[in-house]
Parts: C-alpha cells; structure tokens; sequence
C-alpha cells in the first residue's frame, strides 16, 4: 500500500488493433494492440516480461521479422511508442512513458523469490529514486508538428496508483513560470502553459514532489498516477502543503488529509473528523466530548459544516463524544477560517468542507474495524471498470453495555444509548469530461434513560452532483439535494401529561458553479445557489391516551437564500496576485414576506518574495440568515434554529486578516496569521426565556454584538519520518449587548467574555514513523480555561440557600491540559496477503490530568456553598482498535 | 433541557469522572445586597423577612433585620403597616392583609435604617383555586414516598406555586418508663403518662415548586408531583402530615421563581443555561441600579392537608440500629450517663433486687432528635 513511485500515462489517439499472424521463422504481427502484442511475446519469446496494464495506450503495433529478432524489434516499436524497457535480473519490464533504473542498491532485492509478481514488480519500482528518473525523462505533449505559439492548456487527472481514485489537493506548478493548478475533488487539474519545454512541479500533502520534463506542443492531456508515500527516502525533497500556502491567494485554510486524521489520538480510538479540527489553530470549544466548534471567535452555529455539498446541522453522535463522519468513507476534511471562496455562503465564520471518497475503480476492497464502542465497515468498487464506482460505508455502536453497568436504582439500568450512521455514493464517468456523482447519508442517534423519556435525533442528506468541462477554458458543477435534521422526545413519566415534541429543519439545495480559465493572467468563478428551507420549530403532542396535553405545532418557517457569485484569480505578476470576488445574497422570508441581502466581499491577495516566503492579506464579510437557538454552552441536540424573519435581523461580520508564510529549508513550513473580526446580532436570551415551544419567541431574545482578534502561529513539518504541527494562538472573543435595557442589560451593555474565550491555545500533532509498520502518534492541547459565570453571593430564599451570580462569564475554570499518545501497526507489506490489519492502541490523557468538564456548587453542611468541578475524562484512557482491511 | 444532563450523567460516569472542589482564582465574594422574602397574601397574613446576603463560605446563620419600616400599601392610598414577628425561628414582620380589597393593586414598601426606600412593583391580587385532591404514593423502586396535588382553574389561573409545611410524630426506638436522675444517681419511674417516647417535629418546604398549565387543553392539574420524602426518614416513621399551600401567580413572578430554580440547581453544566441575570421586581427607589433580590406577589393561598400513616403504609424503612440495652451495675451508672446512655428499664429480679438496663440516649429519647414533646392540635392521637 505504501510505496512511493509516481508514473505517468500520456494519453494517444485511437487506433482500432486487428489479428495476429505467425509463421514459421518469421512473425508477422499486424495491427494489434499493445495488450495482444506483450500477450504474444510471453508466450512465443519469453515468459520474463513484466507489464503494467495501460489501458489507455491505443497504438497499434506491426511487426514483421525473424523469431529471433522479434523481441528486438517489438521493443523497438514499443520504445518508440514511449516505452520505456529495461532488464533486471533476467527480467524485462515494460513501462510506458517512464524510464526504469537498473541502478539500484546492490543486493536490495537478493531475499525476493525469483520469480517477481505484479506486485512486487510495483514494490521494485516504488524504491528507485524517481527524481532522477523522471528529470531524465522528457514527455511530449501535442502533434510535434502543430505550429502552435503562445499558451496551450494541458489537463488531465492525477490519481491513486492502486485504487484508482482521484487525489484531490495536489498542485501542479510550472517551474520558474507562474502557471498554477490545484486538483480538485476529481483530482482534476487543468494548466495553461506555454509552448515549449519546461518543468512541471507536482506535489501533494503525504506525495513525493514530482518534477517532469515537457515538451509542449499542443492542447493535451497528462494523466498523473500518484502513489502515497509513508516517508521520505534521502534526497527527496518535499514541499507539498507549502505550495498551497505559497501559490493560493487565500488566507487562512487548513486541510487535512485522513490518513492524518487516522493517525491522532482520539478518545475511545474512534477516529475522528471534528477532533481533528479541534486541533487546528483558531478552533476552539467549550470542553471535551462537546460537539460544535468555535473558529476564531464565532459560536458554534455560525459554522457551515458540508459534507459532499450537503449541510449537517449536527455533526455528532452521543452528544459530541463521536463526531457524526465514518472516516472510512472520506478523503479529506477543509477548513475555512477567513478567505471563504464565494461560492460558500450563509454562515459568518467558517466553512468546514468534508470531502467524500469515490469507489476504488480497478477492484472491490472494503475494510472492518472495531472498538472498544463503535464499530464500522465499508465496501467500495468498481461496478464497471474505470467507469461506475461505489462506496458504502456504515457504523454502529454497542455502548448499551455502559448503561448496565450503572448501579441499580441509578435510574438508568432501563437506558440505553445508541448510534448508527450509514453513507452511500455511486460516480460514474460517462467520458473524460463528463462524470455524475449521487450521495447518500444518514445518522441516528437514540437514548432512551428509564423507560418513559426516549429521545431520537437524526440526520438525512442526499444530493447529486454532475461534473463537466464542457470546452476547453470552461467547467460546470451543478448539484442539487436534499438536508435534513429533526429530533423528537417522548416522555411518558406521567401519564396526564405525557407528550411529544418534535423539531425539523428541511432545505433543498441547487448549486452551479462555472469555473473558465480566460487567460494565464484570469481565472473566473461564477455562479449560483439557491436554497430553500421548511422549518418546523416546534411539535407539542399529546402522547398516550390519557395525556391531557393540547397539541401545539409552532407555525412552520418558509424562506428561500439565493445568492449570486463570481470571483476573478489574477495572477498580476509572478509574485503578486489577488482573489477578488463578490457574492450578492438574496434571502426572502415567506409568509409574511420579508427581503433582506446584500453583496459580500471575499478579497484576498498575495505577495511572494521567493517560493519560499510569501505575505498575504484579506478582506472578507458574510451575512448568516438561519440562527441557532439554544441557552446551553455547548451544543445540545436539543437546539432548534430559527430562520431571519421581519422581527429577527440576519447575522453579519466581517474578518479582515494578514499572512506571513515561509517554507524554512524546504521541510518546515511556517505560517503566521493574524486577523480582527466583528459579529452583529448574535442572539441570546433574556432572563427567563423559554426556548422551546415558545410562539413569541422573539419576544425573548436579544441581539448582542461580538469582537474577536487573534495571532495564530502554525509550524508544520508536512512528511518526513518525523511529521505533523504545532501551534500558538493567542486570541480573544468578547460579546456586548446591543440594545440598552436598562438594569436587564447583560453586564450593564459591558463588553464581556464569550464562552469560548481561551486566550492562550497550545496544540501539536506528531507522528514519528519507526519504519513502514509502526509509527508512534502525539497530541498535545493546552488552552486557558473557559469563562464561566459563578456565585459570588448567597442568601436565604424560600427555604433554602439560593445564589447570587457574578458579571456574565468574569471567572474561569482551570486550563486544560490533554497530552494522548497512540502507537500505529500498519499491516505487513505483503501485499499478497487477502487481509490486512491495522492496530491502533493508545492512551487519551496520558498524564491524567483531571480537566474540569463542568462546573456546579453544592451546600455543605448546611450552611457553606461549595464549588465542584465534575472532571469527565480524569484518567487515563486506554483503547485499543483493529482495522482489517480487504 | 434536562434532559441532556441526565443522559451525559450516566455516561460520564463510566468515563472514570471524578468530582474535586472548584475555587475560581481571583473571586471577589459579595455580601449585603438585600434580600426580600414573602408575598401579600389576601386574606390572610402576610409575612416577610428582610435579610442581607453573605458570603458563599461564610457557615453563621442567617440574621434578620429587624431595623426597617415594613408596610403593604394599595393603589388607593391604604398603608398597612407591618409588626416584627417571629417566625420559623426568625423574626420577620407580620402585615395583616385579611381585608384587602381584590380591584385594588398592592405593593410592599420598606424603609431602611439608613433611609433606603424600596419598594415591589405593583402587584394585581391571583385569586388561588381549591385544591382538589393531595395524594401520595410509595414508590418502592425508587424507595421515595412521592407527594401529589391535583387542583384546577379558570383560565386565567395557569401559574401555580405551592409551599408547604409538614408535621411528623415519630417515636424513640425504646420506650422507657424510667429516668436517670444525675444529682441523686437514682432510677425513677416516670409520673403519670410523661413519657420521651412521643415526639412531634415540623418543617417547611425549602425547594421551589412551580408549574404551568399554559400547554395543557384544561386548566386541570391530576397528580402533579410536588416533592418527595425518602423511605428512611424519619418523618414517615409513624405518622406525618402536610398543608400544602397553593397560590397563583403572574406570569413574571413564574419566570422569577423558574429561573431562581434552575440558577441554583443546575448552573455550571455545559448542557445547563447560563445563569441568568435574576431581576426581581423589587428596586431601591433612590438607585435603581443597586440589586435588590427577591420577589413579591400578592394571591389569595388554599390549603389542604393530609396524614400518612405508617401503620397502613410499611412503607417506612428504619436504618438506624439500637443495640440490645444492657445491665449496668449502679456504680457504672453515673459514668454512662456521662457517656450518652440513659436508662431503657428497670426489671424487678425477686427479692427487691432490680436490673437496670440501659441504651445510648438516643434510643431513649426522642427529643434528642430534633423533636419536641410539643404535639399539633389538630393531630389524630390521644397520648402526648
């Protein structure tokens, strides 16, 4: 699985191959494919020829010569068809467009059988050193002869070598020049290049750096096969997420690829996509097994979460313990925190992309894995080769077995708690420009504690998407589907007023973005979304037969978001460029009818002093018309949203950030960014509001304003034996309230700290590779502890000692401190093997350390209040999980 | 929602979850706001109690002020003045309102020594519904002796909160007829039918209970659960009785008391609200911005009460063990008194020799427990 190789298809014409003939002492081979001809020369000449399948190839060979020559010949043919043939221990290998050295290490294969498989043939070629290979290799693009001048687009797909799926995220940069592409969730690419020959960079977080030799003639393709790397060997440079940084024009974007994601620690050892997030900088929460984030100072619901382009209003399984994403199913996760492309809209601070993974499409493989909790699966393949693919993945949790273990009497030896989440997606490609994409998700969650209170909440989403480059400048993305997210709670405790109540939020989607590459200098987004959405706030029911409870159905809230975008990439010079784009949201509440909108800027720009450092600054604002309403600090399947009406004004902000990235001694990369932001009417709540079930809710809130600003240090080794990040960010987050009311005003219309306020956040991710198999993984989090409101009074009221509460949030618990440790055993490398297993064991909190959960007061003795805090992962955790793959 | 507590709890708790005290750094603890409890209660009398918040470490009991001018004035003009009363074991100010007029607005007025004025919002008075039914119900799984009202009202009448105070008779678990008398170190018989066998004790609620019928198709509250007792305790040992007192109240005072609840119940939680800021609706009348706590509405009260019989329920589970008494000889006696024993009985063995036995005091005497030998006269029993 982990060789580190790169190979290369050049895609020729079509010819059709015809018959073989053969005579005696002379072979005469007509017209036939190179399939049918390396067929043919096993097994007339000799058996040792080594050939990697290369379906694109659609040359057709004539040979007409002695038998003794005819080896000779065809290898003639074929190496003037760009092949390229070399010898090795009496072995011939057949690789196209790609030399093949006979200098590698003396011995290195002495303890290999005689007889090399396929596999072990790739093994061979994934240990040479691919950076002299390919700079000795020259591969042309176009008719020699075409004449063209100026500039010609080159495009193609960079792909898995073994699985076949796309890479997403691997830039491809032009030596010296200025030209510059990005695959994208296709792992397409396209480049405008000028005529001539030049170097074509490409490089990919976890992929070796691979420099090609062109000779450009015309427009054409340039498939790349990539291979994943597990370190890298001596001499090898990597640059890899740097050139993102260096090349793209936006500021601050984080992406992880999940085999990273794999490797962290996570609690339980289910690996875990907002975790993962969680250790990024800027992105903060309120405590441990908590769903939601904060990124860089904006709550929790002003996060658009997608995955594959549909929205999940709650990404969390058993109350944020899981994360609601099976790692299986998704390649890679993308986190905007401050240049937002204008195609995203609707939330106010952040865009966190998870990106599915297409089928394997060469063969059915799948993997099992279990935990000490949660297990999972996933089945993927092709259903026609190189055309249909699909992948389903699912996962499902046996904790029940927690809830009996709770004492009886405890009133929840009758609970039970559960979770399953299942994905599905099928691609098809119906030709190189064109492919459709249909997906599929759906998470549960139950709990039921004693018998009369279960609680459901669960997540659907659909959506299908269509692909195309449908001329040479320009392509299309349209999808559209379906989200959705409802809870419902039966209690049942007393049967006069035993109820249900139940909240939905449905949205339809439609997306279409145009993408044209107009020159060298411009590149044009533009676009549209549209969405529409049915909320259902609130249903109160009656349930049982003697419930004496009046059904209520809060009125059902109708709106539609329209947004209209376009952004320009101008490459002004090659050290200077800039995003600029404009998105104009256009939001209307129905019933009664009420229209808000306005344009949003996205600007961002760069300046590179070498490839190596570069500073960037950016602009952007965004309105967020849905609001989430809920009291708590964290977020609790409970919350309902609510949709901007002629009462509540749609949220807004802007971020204005600086960037300083600097790639040190090609291995480090180091990125500062610094940003200010402010947020307009954010709601909370007056004293005493009702949040649920509540008609004139809008009598109940409040707007408050918020100011966030922050310095976030990042330093990244990307690959390497010893890999990962750490970084510093100090930050701060304060609210006020934005109307006066009177003595009601929270902290007197003072400005005051937000619930995720930490200034000071220390995190690392570090993963040390002892050799191919066993690698060792670290994550270290320090941050301030959050702010909390406290008792700083107490007084005698109605029986008992009741508290009088301090400034809104003006005490804080103790920082949190969390150090876990995992070690990693990847499976053998024979890759003959029908399974492969992966072990993961490790220990979650490490030192201990008892980091406060939750905060609560008690009266002792009765006279003394006291001060707790309920510490929820106080020890350390062991876990330990197995990985089969197939 | 409580909800979420609840199921986070249990599973935290196999999270190897600990708990260990919290003292935020820096804190600066207040004392002295002032502190307003009561309501104008038609009909009836009204009883408030002024007091100064403390410190949250602070263990002295709490003191009353007694130095202020308290009075109930109406809309019209009235003023009723208030007397300081004791109370509950604290001395408070009684304000006759048994002839309030119910078209009239009221509020409290209370001058300070140091010449603060304030005063209640103006109150509308809530007339309180009968209660229609108090039960209760041993719940054996929960080992809880679970107390209901159940009461309905005309449609204005959907904020209820109640109050109560519960009398309880219980017994030591020895009953002697006998008595040590220290300064003769002699054993005599008790005169008559005095006894420290029989005690009565009281209490009064400390929680608050509050609900709404707002969402309900009638305005008809069936065993709506108020409070519950533990099997142990001692109040349901022999006999207990409750009054429970049921008052309407406005829509703000319900958010007031629902609020003052969960700020002191559940706050600090990442799935609790955040506290809110608590406004009663009580002001300073010359510094509107000085907090001032408490709440104070005017209602009419009912009442209703019922009696829990332990000879009918067996409900009652004793957990507290009185070892067998034993025989001390006399020279012993005056030491063991000093140990906390007392004498369970005096047995005549023949020949004018006696056996006196003896238990800690505790098992003797039921005043050592918090009763008194003071028994409610509206109690069903004959002995004293």
């Amino acid at each position: 699985m982990n060789r580190k190789s790169t190979f290369l298809v050049i895609i020729l014409s079509l010819f059709l191959p015809e018959i073989v003939s053969a005579q005696v002492d002379e072979i005469y081979v007509k017209k036939v494919g190179v399939d049918s001809l390396i067929t043919f020369l096993k097994k007339e000449i000799t058996p040792d020829i080594y050939y990697v399948r290369d379906t694109s190839d659609v040359a057709s060979y004539t040979i007409r010569t002695s038998k003794s020559n005819f080896l000779e010949e065809a290898f003639r043919e074929l190496r003037f068809n760009g092949y390229n043939i070399s010898q090795y221990d009496g072995h011939w290998y057949i690789l196209k467009n790609m030399g093949f050295v006979s200098e590698l290490p003396k011995g290195y294969f002495e303890d290999k059988s005689s007889e090399p498989t396929d596999s072990e043939y790739l093994n061979y070629l994934n240990n040479k050193n691919v950076l002299v290979t390919f700079q000795n290799k020259i591969y042309e693009i176009g008719e020699k002869g075409a004449g063209k001048t100026g500039k010609v687009f080159v495009k193609g797909y960079v792909r898995d070598v073994t699985s076949g799926e796309p890479i997403t995220g691997v830039s491809v940069v032009q030596e010296g020049g200025s030209a510059y592409a990005q695959t994208d969730a296709y792992g397409f690419y396209k480049i405008l290049l000028p005529v001539g020959e030049q170097q074509l960079n490409f490089s990919g977080f976890s992929l070796e750096d691979t420099k090609l030799n062109l000779i450009v003639y015309d427009a054409g393709g340039l498939d790349v096969v990539m291979k994943e790397k597990v370190y890298a060997l001596k001499g090898a440079l990597i640059s890899s997420e740097s050139s993102t940084n260096h090349k793209s024009n936006k500021i601050g974007i984080e992406k992880v690829r999940i085999n990273r994601i794999k490797n962290i620690p996570a609690v339980f050892g289910e690996a875990d996509v907002i975790k993962v997030v969680l250790t990024l900088p800027g992105v903060k929460s309120v405590g441990e097994a908590s769903s939601g984030f904060n990124v860089r100072g904006g709550s929790t619901d002003q996060n658009l979460i997608l995955f594959n382009d549909g929205t999940i209003y709650n990404p969390s399984h058993m109350f944020g313990l899981f994360s609601a994403f099976n790692t299986d199913v998704i390649s890679d996760i993308e986190l905007y925190k401050s240049s937002i492309p204008t195609e995203y809209g609707g939330r106010i601070s952040s865009v966190l992309e998870v990106k599915g993974r297409e089928g394997n499409n060469k063969k059915i493989t799948g993997s099992l894995g279990l935990g000490l909790l949660t297990s999972r699966f996933h089945l993927e393949g092709p259903i026609k080769e190189d055309k249909t693919t699909f992948i389903v993945g699912g996962r499902t949790t046996y904790s029940n077995w927690i809830l009996n273990l709770l004492p009886q009497g405890s009133n929840f030896t009758n609970g039970a708690a559960s979770f399953y989440d299942m994905n599905a997606s099928v691609s098809h490609k119906f030709d190189e420009n064109n492919s459709i994409h249909a997906y599929g998700y759906y998470s549960h969650d139950s709990f039921r504690f004693s018998n009369d209170t279960t609680f459901r909440y669960q997540n659907i989403n659909a959506s299908v998407k269509w692909r195309s480059n449908f001329s040479e400048k320009h392509s299309l993305v349209l999808s559209m589907g379906f989200d959705q997210y409802g809870y419902r709670v039966e209690d049942s405790y007393n049967a006069a007023s035993a109820y249900s109540l139940a909240s939905i939020i449905q949205q339809g989607f439609l997306k279409l973005n145009f993408k044209s590459v107009l020159n060298e200098k411009h590149t044009l987004t533009y676009g549209l979304n549209s969405l529409y959405y049915n909320l259902r706030p609130g249903m109160y029911h009656p349930f049982g037969g003697e419930s004496l409870v009046q059904a209520k159905d809060l009125a059902t809230e109708n709106a539609l978001e329209s947004a209209l975008f376009a952004s320009d990439t101008w490459q002004v010079t090659d050290k200077l460029s800039f995003d600029a784009g404009i998105r104009y949201s256009l939001y209307a509440a129905l019933h009664p009818a009420k229209f808000y909108g306005g344009p949003e800027f996205r600007v961002s720009g760069k300046y590179s002093f070498t490839d190596q450092l570069s500073i960037k600054a950016g602009f952007n604002n965004l309105n967020q018309y849905i609001h989430m309403i809920s009291n708590t600090t964290s977020i609790s399947p409970l919350d309902t949203w609510k949709l901007t009406d002629e009462k509540v004004k749609p949220q807004n902000g802007w971020q204005a950030a600086t960037g300083l990235y600097w790639t040190m001694a090609g291995q480090y990369d180091v990125s500062l960014e610094s940003y200010y932001k402010k947020m307009y009417n954010y709601l909370d709540y007056k004293s005493g509001a009702v949040l649920s079930m509540n008609e004139n809710l809008v009598d109940d809130l409040i707007t408050t304003q918020g100011k966030a600003y922050g310095v976030e240090l990042m330093i990244k080794k990307p690959i390497g034996k010893l890999n990962g990040w750490i970084s510093y960010t100090y930050s701060r987050t304060m609210l006020k309230e934005m109307e006066d009311r009177g003595t009601n005003t929270i902290n007197r219309g003072e400005w005051y700290n937000a619930p995720h306020d930490k200034p000071h956040d220390l995190k690392m991710v570090g993963n040390y590779k002892f050799t191919h198999r066993y690698s060792i993984s670290v994550n270290l989090d320090y941050s301030t502890g959050r702010p909390v409101t406290i008792p700083i009074s107490k007084y005698m009221y109605a029986g008992g000692y009741r508290l009088f509460y301090s400034d809104r949030n003006a005490y804080r618990i103790p920082d949190y401190f969390r150090l876990d440790i995992a070690m990693n055993i990847e499976p053998s490398h024979y890759l003959k093997q029908l399974t492969h297993m992966t072990v993961t064991f490790g220990v979650y909190n490490v030192t201990g350390r008892k980091n406060a959960y939750s905060i609560y007061y008690t009266t002792n003795g009765g006279t003394k209040i006291e001060g707790h805090m309920l510490s929820v992962f106080a020890t350390q955790i062991p876990y330990i999980n197995l990985n089969l793959k197939f | 929602m409580k909800h979420i507590s609840y199921i986070l709890a249990p599973l935290m708790l196999l999270f190897t979850s600990c708990i260990y005290p919290f003292e935020p750094e820096g804190i600066k603890e207040t004392s002295g706001i002032i502190v307003i409890e009561g309501d104008i209660i038609a009909g009836g009398t009204s009883f408030f109690l002024i007091s100064y918040s403390q410190e949250l470490t602070d263990i002295t009991t709490l003191k009353s002020i007694v130095h202020a001018k308290v009075s109930v004035e109406s809309s019209s003009g009235e003023v009723i003045q208030g007397r300081i009363t004791y109370r509950n074991s604290q001395n408070g100010f009684n304000i006759d309102t048994r002839n309030l007029d119910i078209d009239q607005k009221y509020r409290l007025s209370v001058l300070m020594n140091d010449g603060e004025q304030y005063y209640s919002t103006w109150q509308t008075v809530e007339i309180s519904p009968e209660i229609d039914s108090l039960s209760f119900y041993p719940d054996e799984t929960n080992e809880v002796m679970r107390f209901y009202v159940s009461t309905h009202g005309d449609d204005n009448q959907r904020y209820y909160k109640w109050t109560y105070k519960e009398d309880w008779e219980y017994h030591s678990h020895y009953n002697s007829f006998f008595f040590y008398d220290y300064a003769t170190d002699a054993v005599y018989e008790y005169p008559g039918t005095m006894n420290r066998y029989y005690c009565w004790n009281n209490d009064y609620s400390t929680s608050i209970m509050v609900t709404n019928t707002k969402d309900l198709t009638d305005n008809r509250l069936i065993n709506h659960e108020i409070y519950s007792v533990g099997r142990t305790n001692n109040k349901i040992s022999y006999i207990y009785s409750v009054e429970v007192y049921q008052q309407v109240i406005s829509e703000e005072a319900y958010t007031y008391w629902v609020t003052l609840s969960k700020n002191s119940d559940d706050a600090g939680g990442l799935f609790s609200p955040q506290p809110s800021e608590l406004r009663g609706n009580i002001y300073c009348a010359g510094d509107s911005t000085k907090p001032v706590l408490g709440y104070v509405g005017a209602s009419t009260v009912t009442s209703k009460r019922i009696f829990v019989d332990q000879r009918k329920t067996l409900f009652w589970r004793r957990t507290e063990d009185c070892d067998a008494p034993m025989i001390l000889s006399s020279l012993d006696w005056r030491k063991y008194y000093n140990y906390g024993y007392d004498v369970v009985d005096k047995v005549e063995e023949g020949m004018g020799v006696f056996s006196v036995y003896w238990a800690p005091v505790r098992c003797v005497d039921c005043t050592k427990k918090g009763g008194t030998k003071l028994k409610p006269s509206f109690w069903p029993n004959d002995h004293i």
